[in-house]
Protein backbone atom coordinates (compact mmCIF):
# COMPACT_ATOMS: atom_id res chain seq x y z
CA UNK A 1 0.00 0.00 0.00
CA UNK A 2 1.49 3.97 -0.54
CA UNK A 3 2.26 6.04 1.94
CA UNK A 4 -0.90 8.21 2.34
CA UNK A 5 0.25 9.91 5.74
CA UNK A 6 3.82 10.29 6.31
CA UNK A 7 5.37 11.87 9.12
CA UNK A 8 9.00 12.48 9.37
CA UNK A 9 10.81 13.43 12.15
CA UNK A 10 8.18 15.28 14.04
CA UNK A 11 8.50 17.30 17.48
CA UNK A 12 5.28 19.29 18.81
CA UNK A 13 5.59 21.46 21.86
CA UNK A 14 3.06 22.65 23.69
CA UNK A 15 3.79 25.55 26.27
CA UNK A 16 7.46 25.51 25.95
CA UNK A 17 7.28 21.35 26.68
CA UNK A 18 8.47 18.99 24.05
CA UNK A 19 5.37 16.28 23.78
CA UNK A 20 5.79 14.51 20.82
CA UNK A 21 9.49 14.00 20.26
CA UNK A 22 10.73 12.73 16.66
CA UNK A 23 8.23 10.53 15.45
CA UNK A 24 8.26 8.68 12.38
CA UNK A 25 4.56 7.37 10.86
CA UNK A 26 3.30 5.86 8.10
CA UNK A 27 -0.05 5.14 7.40
CA UNK A 28 -1.27 3.94 4.16
CA UNK A 29 -4.72 3.78 2.18
CA UNK A 30 -7.32 1.17 3.19
CA UNK A 31 -5.39 0.59 6.50
CA UNK A 32 -6.34 1.31 10.10
CA UNK A 33 -3.31 2.47 11.68
CA UNK A 34 -3.45 2.17 15.16
CA UNK A 35 -1.79 4.95 17.99
CA UNK A 36 -1.61 3.64 21.48
CA UNK A 37 -0.29 4.71 24.94
CA UNK A 38 -0.48 5.55 28.18
CA UNK A 39 -2.39 9.38 29.48
CA UNK A 40 -0.40 11.88 28.22
CA UNK A 41 1.76 9.96 26.04
CA UNK A 42 1.27 12.38 23.32
CA UNK A 43 -0.82 10.45 21.20
CA UNK A 44 -3.77 13.96 20.63
CA UNK A 45 -0.78 16.19 20.43
CA UNK A 46 -0.02 14.24 17.54
CA UNK A 47 -3.47 13.95 15.74
CA UNK A 48 -3.30 17.86 16.07
CA UNK A 49 -0.50 18.87 14.94
CA UNK A 50 -1.23 15.99 11.64
CA UNK A 51 -4.37 18.48 11.24
CA UNK A 52 -2.88 21.71 12.14
CA UNK A 53 -5.00 22.38 15.43
CA UNK A 54 -1.03 23.51 16.88
CA UNK A 55 2.14 24.41 14.73
CA UNK A 56 4.71 21.21 14.81
CA UNK A 57 8.39 22.72 15.74
CA UNK A 58 10.36 20.13 13.69
CA UNK A 59 9.89 17.68 11.21
CA UNK A 60 7.32 17.35 8.30
CA UNK A 61 4.03 16.10 7.88
CA UNK A 62 3.20 14.71 3.76
CA UNK A 63 -0.30 14.14 2.24
CA UNK A 64 -0.31 11.85 -0.70
CA UNK A 65 3.49 13.04 -1.45
CA UNK A 66 2.49 16.42 -0.77
CA UNK A 67 4.03 18.70 2.35
CA UNK A 68 0.95 19.46 4.67
CA UNK A 69 3.34 21.06 7.65
CA UNK A 70 2.28 24.50 7.62
CA UNK A 71 -0.89 24.63 5.40
CA UNK A 72 -3.68 26.08 7.05
CA UNK A 73 -5.96 23.35 8.79
CA UNK A 74 -8.47 24.68 6.21
CA UNK A 75 -6.60 23.57 3.48
CA UNK A 76 -5.66 20.37 4.53
CA UNK A 77 -9.05 19.43 5.24
CA UNK A 78 -9.92 20.58 1.54
CA UNK A 79 -7.04 17.99 0.56
CA UNK A 80 -8.42 14.86 2.14
CA UNK A 81 -7.83 14.62 5.71
CA UNK A 82 -10.21 14.72 8.28
CA UNK A 83 -9.75 14.95 11.83
CA UNK A 84 -12.48 13.65 14.67
CA UNK A 85 -11.14 15.25 17.65
CA UNK A 86 -11.89 13.95 21.30
CA UNK A 87 -15.14 15.01 22.67
CA UNK A 88 -17.91 15.04 20.23
CA UNK A 89 -17.43 18.50 18.98
CA UNK A 90 -20.64 18.55 17.51
CA UNK A 91 -22.10 22.10 16.77
CA UNK A 92 -24.90 21.71 19.43
CA UNK A 93 -27.02 24.92 18.17
CA UNK A 94 -27.28 23.04 14.43
CA UNK A 95 -29.63 20.05 13.94
CA UNK A 96 -28.09 16.47 12.63
CA UNK A 97 -28.45 17.49 9.10
CA UNK A 98 -27.04 21.00 9.56
CA UNK A 99 -24.22 19.56 11.06
CA UNK A 100 -23.87 17.15 8.06
CA UNK A 101 -24.22 20.75 5.36
CA UNK A 102 -21.38 22.11 7.14
CA UNK A 103 -19.00 19.41 5.88
CA UNK A 104 -20.72 17.88 2.51
CA UNK A 105 -23.50 19.44 0.27
CA UNK A 106 -27.05 17.89 0.89
CA UNK A 107 -26.78 15.38 -2.06
CA UNK A 108 -23.65 13.80 -0.49
CA UNK A 109 -25.24 13.04 2.99
CA UNK A 110 -26.56 9.70 1.50
CA UNK A 111 -23.58 7.53 3.46
CA UNK A 112 -23.56 9.41 6.36
CA UNK A 113 -27.45 7.97 6.95
CA UNK A 114 -26.18 4.82 4.95
CA UNK A 115 -23.88 3.88 7.69
CA UNK A 116 -25.77 5.54 11.01
CA UNK A 117 -29.81 4.81 9.80
CA UNK A 118 -30.38 5.65 13.46
CA UNK A 119 -29.22 9.24 12.49
CA UNK A 120 -31.75 9.90 9.74
CA UNK A 121 -34.49 9.62 12.37
CA UNK A 122 -33.14 12.65 14.74
CA UNK A 123 -32.21 14.73 11.30
CA UNK A 124 -34.20 17.59 12.67
CA UNK A 125 -32.77 17.63 16.30
CA UNK A 126 -30.76 20.01 17.71
CA UNK A 127 -27.50 18.20 17.75
CA UNK A 128 -26.86 19.47 21.89
CA UNK A 129 -29.93 17.21 22.11
CA UNK A 130 -28.33 14.14 20.98
CA UNK A 131 -27.10 10.99 22.97
CA UNK A 132 -23.72 11.21 23.83
CA UNK A 133 -23.50 7.83 21.18
CA UNK A 134 -25.41 9.46 18.70
CA UNK A 135 -23.10 12.87 18.83
CA UNK A 136 -20.03 10.41 18.54
CA UNK A 137 -21.56 8.75 15.12
CA UNK A 138 -22.50 12.35 14.23
CA UNK A 139 -18.81 13.92 14.22
CA UNK A 140 -17.88 10.37 12.76
CA UNK A 141 -20.63 11.24 10.19
CA UNK A 142 -19.30 14.36 9.59
CA UNK A 143 -15.99 13.66 9.06
CA UNK A 144 -17.10 11.03 6.56
CA UNK A 145 -19.25 12.91 4.21
CA UNK A 146 -16.35 15.35 2.91
CA UNK A 147 -15.33 12.55 1.66
CA UNK A 148 -12.04 12.52 3.26
CA UNK A 149 -8.49 10.38 2.29
CA UNK A 150 -7.06 10.27 5.63
CA UNK A 151 -9.19 9.99 9.13
CA UNK A 152 -7.45 10.70 12.12
CA UNK A 153 -9.46 9.59 15.37
CA UNK A 154 -9.00 10.37 18.41
CA UNK A 155 -10.61 8.50 20.90
CA UNK A 156 -14.20 7.55 19.27
CA UNK A 157 -14.82 5.36 22.33
CA UNK A 158 -14.48 8.15 25.19
CA UNK A 159 -17.58 8.30 27.44
CA UNK A 160 -19.68 6.07 25.71
CA UNK A 161 -21.62 2.56 26.83
CA UNK A 162 -19.50 -0.68 25.59
CA UNK A 163 -21.96 -2.16 23.05
CA UNK A 164 -22.26 1.73 20.95
CA UNK A 165 -18.30 1.53 21.00
CA UNK A 166 -18.73 -2.45 20.10
CA UNK A 167 -20.77 -0.86 16.81
CA UNK A 168 -18.57 2.01 15.98
CA UNK A 169 -15.30 -0.12 15.71
CA UNK A 170 -16.63 -2.28 12.82
CA UNK A 171 -18.02 1.19 10.86
CA UNK A 172 -14.18 2.04 11.17
CA UNK A 173 -12.71 -1.19 9.74
CA UNK A 174 -15.32 -0.93 7.04
CA UNK A 175 -13.96 2.85 6.05
CA UNK A 176 -10.64 1.55 6.05
CA UNK A 177 -11.54 -1.03 4.04
CA UNK A 178 -13.56 1.39 1.28
CA UNK A 179 -10.18 2.60 0.83
CA UNK A 180 -9.81 5.44 3.67
CA UNK A 181 -6.17 5.27 5.57
CA UNK A 182 -7.12 5.65 9.61
CA UNK A 183 -4.86 6.50 11.88
CA UNK A 184 -6.70 5.53 15.39
CA UNK A 185 -5.97 6.79 19.23
CA UNK A 186 -7.96 4.59 21.01
CA UNK A 187 -7.93 3.76 25.07
CA UNK A 188 -9.21 0.50 24.51
CA UNK A 189 -6.23 -1.39 23.16
CA UNK A 190 -7.71 -4.82 22.38
CA UNK A 191 -10.34 -3.07 21.04
CA UNK A 192 -8.52 -1.25 18.41
CA UNK A 193 -6.20 -3.70 17.79
CA UNK A 194 -9.24 -6.11 16.74
CA UNK A 195 -9.32 -4.17 13.71
CA UNK A 196 -6.22 -2.58 12.74
CA UNK A 197 -3.44 -3.62 11.08
CA UNK A 198 -0.50 -1.65 12.05
CA UNK A 199 0.49 0.12 15.50
CA UNK A 200 2.78 1.93 17.37
CA UNK A 201 2.83 2.48 20.69
CA UNK A 202 3.75 6.03 21.89
CA UNK A 203 5.51 6.73 25.38
CA UNK A 204 6.22 10.16 26.30
CA UNK A 205 6.19 12.11 23.24
CA UNK A 206 8.29 9.35 21.48
CA UNK A 207 7.62 5.48 19.31
CA UNK A 208 8.48 2.67 21.67
CA UNK A 209 6.87 0.39 19.44
CA UNK A 210 6.12 0.13 15.50
CA UNK A 211 4.62 -3.12 14.06
CA UNK A 212 1.81 -5.08 13.56
CA UNK A 213 -1.71 -5.31 15.56
CA UNK A 214 -1.42 -9.13 15.60
CA UNK A 215 2.00 -8.73 16.93
CA UNK A 216 0.68 -7.11 19.77
CA UNK A 217 -2.64 -8.98 20.00
CA UNK A 218 -0.89 -11.92 20.43
CA UNK A 219 1.75 -11.36 23.28
CA UNK A 220 -0.13 -8.52 26.17
CA UNK A 221 3.40 -8.58 27.56
CA UNK A 222 4.79 -6.52 24.26
CA UNK A 223 1.99 -4.24 24.93
CA UNK A 224 1.96 -4.07 28.30
CA UNK A 225 6.17 -3.57 28.39
CA UNK A 226 5.79 -1.21 25.60
CA UNK A 227 3.21 1.49 27.88
CA UNK A 228 5.44 1.14 30.30
CA UNK A 229 8.77 1.67 28.52
CA UNK A 230 9.96 4.95 29.75
CA UNK A 231 7.23 5.59 32.44
CA UNK A 232 6.88 6.38 35.38
CA UNK A 233 6.13 3.41 37.62
CA UNK A 234 2.64 5.67 38.59
CA UNK A 235 1.60 5.95 35.30
CA UNK A 236 -1.26 4.35 34.29
CA UNK A 237 -1.10 1.04 32.59
CA UNK A 238 -2.72 0.15 29.40
CA UNK A 239 -6.65 -0.46 29.21
CA UNK A 240 -7.08 -4.00 28.12
CA UNK A 241 -10.43 -4.30 28.51
CA UNK A 242 -12.84 -3.98 26.06
CA UNK A 243 -15.69 -3.13 27.61
CA UNK B 1 -48.16 62.63 18.69
CA UNK B 2 -47.79 60.32 15.94
CA UNK B 3 -46.05 63.34 14.12
CA UNK B 4 -43.69 63.13 16.43
CA UNK B 5 -43.22 58.82 16.49
CA UNK B 6 -43.25 59.35 13.03
CA UNK B 7 -40.26 61.38 13.10
CA UNK B 8 -38.00 58.85 14.93
CA UNK B 9 -38.03 56.36 12.59
CA UNK B 10 -35.33 57.23 10.70
CA UNK B 11 -33.06 57.46 13.72
CA UNK B 12 -34.60 54.03 14.95
CA UNK B 13 -34.73 52.74 11.47
CA UNK B 14 -30.07 53.48 11.72
CA UNK B 15 -30.52 51.93 15.55
CA UNK B 16 -32.23 49.13 14.28
CA UNK B 17 -29.43 48.68 11.40
CA UNK B 18 -26.67 49.41 13.79
CA UNK B 19 -28.12 46.71 16.51
CA UNK B 20 -28.27 44.10 13.03
CA UNK B 21 -24.68 44.75 12.63
CA UNK B 22 -23.40 44.38 15.97
CA UNK B 23 -25.78 40.90 16.65
CA UNK B 24 -23.94 39.52 12.87
CA UNK B 25 -20.17 40.21 14.09
CA UNK B 26 -21.13 38.60 17.39
CA UNK B 27 -22.94 35.50 16.74
CA UNK B 28 -20.50 34.98 13.62
CA UNK B 29 -17.15 36.41 14.49
CA UNK B 30 -17.43 36.42 18.20
CA UNK B 31 -16.68 40.50 18.70
CA UNK B 32 -18.22 42.81 20.59
CA UNK B 33 -17.80 45.44 17.83
CA UNK B 34 -18.03 48.91 18.80
CA UNK B 35 -15.51 50.12 15.92
CA UNK B 36 -18.60 48.84 12.89
CA UNK B 37 -20.07 52.11 13.66
CA UNK B 38 -17.03 54.00 13.25
CA UNK B 39 -16.49 51.82 10.10
CA UNK B 40 -20.04 53.23 9.15
CA UNK B 41 -19.52 56.46 9.69
CA UNK B 42 -16.48 56.29 7.25
CA UNK B 43 -18.64 55.10 4.52
CA UNK B 44 -21.28 57.74 5.27
CA UNK B 45 -18.54 60.39 5.11
CA UNK B 46 -17.24 59.32 1.94
CA UNK B 47 -20.97 59.17 0.59
CA UNK B 48 -21.18 62.74 1.21
CA UNK B 49 -17.77 63.89 0.55
CA UNK B 50 -18.63 62.79 -3.31
CA UNK B 51 -21.22 63.86 -3.47
CA UNK B 52 -20.31 67.29 -2.45
CA UNK B 53 -18.05 67.04 -5.39
CA UNK B 54 -20.71 66.15 -7.52
CA UNK B 55 -20.79 62.50 -7.89
CA UNK B 56 -24.79 62.15 -8.06
CA UNK B 57 -26.77 60.44 -5.10
CA UNK B 58 -27.33 56.99 -7.07
CA UNK B 59 -23.90 56.92 -7.05
CA UNK B 60 -22.40 58.06 -3.71
CA UNK B 61 -24.37 56.14 -1.80
CA UNK B 62 -23.14 52.56 -3.02
CA UNK B 63 -19.35 54.40 -3.23
CA UNK B 64 -20.09 55.07 0.65
CA UNK B 65 -21.60 51.30 1.03
CA UNK B 66 -18.66 49.72 -0.44
CA UNK B 67 -16.12 51.89 1.62
CA UNK B 68 -17.33 51.24 4.96
CA UNK B 69 -17.60 47.47 3.89
CA UNK B 70 -14.07 47.57 2.57
CA UNK B 71 -12.78 49.27 5.62
CA UNK B 72 -14.68 46.97 8.07
CA UNK B 73 -13.34 43.64 5.36
CA UNK B 74 -10.15 45.24 6.55
CA UNK B 75 -10.79 44.45 9.73
CA UNK B 76 -11.57 40.78 9.53
CA UNK B 77 -8.66 40.33 7.18
CA UNK B 78 -6.73 41.14 10.66
CA UNK B 79 -8.44 39.47 12.81
CA UNK B 80 -8.52 36.11 10.26
CA UNK B 81 -4.92 36.73 9.97
CA UNK B 82 -3.36 37.73 13.35
CA UNK B 83 -6.07 36.52 15.62
CA UNK B 84 -7.49 33.77 14.62
CA UNK B 85 -7.75 31.96 17.44
CA UNK B 86 -7.82 34.77 20.27
CA UNK B 87 -10.43 34.75 23.37
CA UNK B 88 -13.70 37.00 22.50
CA UNK B 89 -12.27 40.19 24.81
CA UNK B 90 -8.93 40.18 23.17
CA UNK B 91 -10.49 40.33 19.87
CA UNK B 92 -12.89 43.11 21.10
CA UNK B 93 -10.33 45.02 22.39
CA UNK B 94 -8.46 44.99 19.34
CA UNK B 95 -11.65 46.48 17.12
CA UNK B 96 -11.50 49.31 20.48
CA UNK B 97 -8.07 50.18 19.49
CA UNK B 98 -9.49 50.23 15.53
CA UNK B 99 -11.75 52.56 15.88
CA UNK B 100 -9.81 55.16 18.37
CA UNK B 101 -7.23 54.79 15.34
CA UNK B 102 -9.86 55.25 12.84
CA UNK B 103 -11.60 58.16 15.07
CA UNK B 104 -8.46 60.11 14.97
CA UNK B 105 -7.49 59.74 10.93
CA UNK B 106 -10.88 60.61 10.02
CA UNK B 107 -11.05 63.60 12.30
CA UNK B 108 -8.38 64.61 10.15
CA UNK B 109 -9.86 63.57 6.87
CA UNK B 110 -13.04 65.13 7.56
CA UNK B 111 -12.51 67.95 10.18
CA UNK B 112 -15.23 67.83 13.57
CA UNK B 113 -17.84 70.07 12.09
CA UNK B 114 -21.08 68.75 11.27
CA UNK B 115 -21.58 67.76 7.76
CA UNK B 116 -24.87 68.41 5.52
CA UNK B 117 -26.13 65.04 4.40
CA UNK B 118 -28.72 65.22 1.34
CA UNK B 119 -32.22 63.21 2.33
CA UNK B 120 -32.10 59.98 0.20
CA UNK B 121 -35.52 60.97 -1.01
CA UNK B 122 -35.99 64.71 -0.88
CA UNK B 123 -39.63 66.36 -0.48
CA UNK B 124 -41.30 62.68 -0.93
CA UNK B 125 -43.91 62.10 1.45
CA UNK B 126 -47.85 61.55 1.36
CA UNK B 127 -50.25 61.78 4.10
CA UNK B 128 -52.50 58.71 6.01
CA UNK B 129 -55.42 59.64 8.05
CA UNK B 130 -53.86 63.37 8.90
CA UNK B 131 -50.59 62.26 9.27
CA UNK B 132 -47.59 62.93 7.23
CA UNK B 133 -45.06 60.18 6.66
CA UNK B 134 -42.44 60.84 4.30
CA UNK B 135 -40.97 58.26 2.26
CA UNK B 136 -37.27 58.11 4.76
CA UNK B 137 -39.27 57.17 7.37
CA UNK B 138 -41.39 54.25 5.37
CA UNK B 139 -37.37 53.54 3.95
CA UNK B 140 -36.03 53.37 7.45
CA UNK B 141 -38.57 50.90 8.56
CA UNK B 142 -38.60 48.75 4.90
CA UNK B 143 -35.07 48.42 4.85
CA UNK B 144 -34.24 47.34 8.34
CA UNK B 145 -36.66 44.90 7.84
CA UNK B 146 -35.63 43.70 4.93
CA UNK B 147 -31.63 43.79 5.76
CA UNK B 148 -32.62 42.01 8.63
CA UNK B 149 -34.89 39.32 7.05
CA UNK B 150 -32.55 38.80 4.50
CA UNK B 151 -29.53 38.14 7.13
CA UNK B 152 -31.66 35.78 8.62
CA UNK B 153 -32.84 33.66 5.69
CA UNK B 154 -28.95 33.78 4.49
CA UNK B 155 -28.14 31.93 8.20
CA UNK B 156 -30.90 29.64 8.39
CA UNK B 157 -31.72 28.63 4.44
CA UNK B 158 -28.21 28.31 2.99
CA UNK B 159 -25.50 26.50 3.28
CA UNK B 160 -23.13 29.43 3.64
CA UNK B 161 -25.31 30.38 6.40
CA UNK B 162 -25.02 27.20 8.72
CA UNK B 163 -21.29 26.57 7.93
CA UNK B 164 -20.79 30.40 9.17
CA UNK B 165 -23.04 29.32 12.25
CA UNK B 166 -20.62 26.38 12.76
CA UNK B 167 -17.92 28.82 12.54
CA UNK B 168 -19.08 30.97 15.25
CA UNK B 169 -19.72 27.89 17.19
CA UNK B 170 -16.48 25.63 16.88
CA UNK B 171 -14.24 27.43 14.96
CA UNK B 172 -11.13 24.92 14.80
CA UNK B 173 -13.51 22.37 14.46
CA UNK B 174 -15.65 23.97 11.21
CA UNK B 175 -12.25 24.71 9.91
CA UNK B 176 -11.04 20.83 10.49
CA UNK B 177 -14.48 20.15 8.31
CA UNK B 178 -13.32 22.45 5.10
CA UNK B 179 -14.73 25.77 6.07
CA UNK B 180 -12.44 28.49 5.07
CA UNK B 181 -12.37 30.44 8.00
CA UNK B 182 -10.58 33.47 6.90
CA UNK B 183 -12.86 34.09 4.01
CA UNK B 184 -16.22 33.81 5.59
CA UNK B 185 -14.41 35.96 8.56
CA UNK B 186 -13.90 38.58 5.80
CA UNK B 187 -17.23 38.02 4.15
CA UNK B 188 -19.07 38.52 7.65
CA UNK B 189 -17.35 41.78 8.67
CA UNK B 190 -17.44 43.15 5.09
CA UNK B 191 -21.48 42.55 5.71
CA UNK B 192 -20.99 44.31 8.65
CA UNK B 193 -19.80 46.88 7.63
CA UNK B 194 -22.42 47.68 4.71
CA UNK B 195 -24.90 47.24 7.21
CA UNK B 196 -23.85 50.01 9.77
CA UNK B 197 -22.71 52.55 6.86
CA UNK B 198 -26.74 52.57 5.50
CA UNK B 199 -27.60 53.56 9.28
CA UNK B 200 -25.74 57.05 9.35
CA UNK B 201 -27.17 57.64 5.77
CA UNK B 202 -30.18 57.00 6.66
CA UNK B 203 -30.40 58.79 10.43
CA UNK B 204 -27.56 61.42 9.27
CA UNK B 205 -30.03 63.96 7.41
CA UNK B 206 -32.40 64.33 10.74
CA UNK B 207 -29.56 65.32 13.41
CA UNK B 208 -26.17 66.27 14.13
CA UNK B 209 -24.03 64.75 11.59
CA UNK B 210 -20.57 65.35 12.45
CA UNK B 211 -17.98 62.23 12.14
CA UNK B 212 -18.09 61.29 16.40
CA UNK B 213 -21.62 61.93 16.45
CA UNK B 214 -22.07 59.20 13.56
CA UNK B 215 -19.95 56.98 14.78
CA UNK B 216 -21.60 56.88 18.24
CA UNK B 217 -24.89 55.74 16.52
CA UNK B 218 -23.64 52.40 18.18
CA UNK B 219 -24.67 53.19 21.66
CA UNK B 220 -28.13 52.99 21.22
CA UNK B 221 -27.36 50.16 18.37
CA UNK B 222 -25.95 48.17 21.58
CA UNK B 223 -28.89 49.35 23.26
CA UNK B 224 -30.91 47.49 20.74
CA UNK B 225 -28.80 44.31 20.31
CA UNK B 226 -28.75 44.05 24.03
CA UNK B 227 -32.47 43.95 23.67
CA UNK B 228 -32.41 41.15 21.21
CA UNK B 229 -29.68 39.33 23.52
CA UNK B 230 -27.28 39.67 20.83
CA UNK B 231 -29.27 36.68 19.13
CA UNK B 232 -32.47 37.77 17.48
CA UNK B 233 -32.23 40.30 14.28
CA UNK B 234 -36.26 40.52 14.90
CA UNK B 235 -35.93 42.04 18.37
CA UNK B 236 -33.19 44.01 17.56
CA UNK B 237 -35.35 45.53 14.93
CA UNK B 238 -38.52 46.16 16.92
CA UNK B 239 -35.67 47.38 20.10
CA UNK B 240 -34.16 50.04 17.78
CA UNK B 241 -37.09 51.13 16.37
CA UNK B 242 -38.66 51.28 19.27
CA UNK B 243 -35.91 53.54 21.17
CA UNK B 244 -35.78 55.84 17.77
CA UNK B 245 -39.76 56.55 18.26
CA UNK B 246 -39.58 56.84 22.23
CA UNK B 247 -36.76 59.69 22.07
CA UNK B 248 -38.72 61.26 19.10
CA UNK B 249 -41.36 61.22 21.43
CA UNK B 250 -39.52 62.36 24.03
CA UNK B 251 -38.96 65.77 22.64
CA UNK B 252 -42.64 66.32 23.30
CA UNK B 253 -41.92 66.28 26.77
CA UNK B 254 -39.83 70.04 27.56
CA UNK B 255 -38.68 68.15 31.36
CA UNK B 256 -37.11 65.38 29.52
CA UNK B 257 -36.30 66.32 26.18
CA UNK B 258 -33.09 67.37 27.57
CA UNK B 259 -32.45 64.04 28.29
CA UNK B 260 -33.59 62.07 25.70
CA UNK B 261 -30.08 61.52 24.40
CA UNK B 262 -29.16 59.05 26.94
CA UNK B 263 -32.57 57.09 26.62
CA UNK B 264 -30.31 54.15 25.34
CA UNK B 265 -28.25 54.31 28.08
CA UNK B 266 -31.15 54.46 30.38
CA UNK B 267 -32.15 50.81 28.17
CA UNK B 268 -28.79 49.18 28.59
CA UNK B 269 -28.97 49.81 32.38
CA UNK B 270 -32.42 48.80 33.10
CA UNK B 271 -31.64 45.35 30.86
CA UNK B 272 -28.91 44.66 32.80
CA UNK B 273 -30.39 45.27 35.90
CA UNK B 274 -33.36 42.76 34.53
CA UNK B 275 -30.97 40.60 33.49
CA UNK B 276 -28.88 40.14 36.67
CA UNK B 277 -31.94 40.07 38.89
CA UNK B 278 -31.87 36.42 39.49
CA UNK B 279 -28.17 36.95 40.99
CA UNK B 280 -29.22 39.83 43.43
CA UNK B 281 -32.02 37.99 44.71
CA UNK B 282 -29.72 34.80 45.08
CA UNK B 283 -26.86 37.02 46.97
CA UNK B 284 -29.46 38.47 48.80
CA UNK B 285 -30.48 35.18 50.25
Amino acid sequence: MSPLLEITGLNVARSGFEIVNNVDLVAPAGEVTVLLGSNGAGKTTLLEAVSGVIPCAAGSVSLEGEYITSMRRGKRARRGLAHVEQGRTVFPELTTEENLLVAAPKTALGPAFDLFPSLEKRRHVKSGLLSGGEQQMLVLARAIVGSPKMLLLDEISLGLAPVIIQDLMPVVRRLADSGIGVLLVEQFAELALDIGDSALVLSRGKVVFNGSCEKLRSSPELLQGAYLAGADPEDEPAQTGGS
Amino acid sequence: MLDSALSGLPSGGAYALVGVAVVLLYRLAGVMSIAVSVFGAFGAFVMVASFDRGLSLGLAVPLGIVAGAVLSAAMGLVMAWLFPDSDAITRSVVTIGMAITLLAVSSRLFGDTPRSFPPLFPGSSFTVSGVVVTATNVLAVVLAIVLAGALWLLLHSTRIGVRMMAMSSRPVSAELLGVPLGLYTVAVWATGGAVATIAPILAAPTRQADFTSLSLLVVPGLAAALLGAFRSFTLTVLAGLGIGVLEALAVRWEAISTYRNALPFLVILVVLMWAQRAEVWDDAR
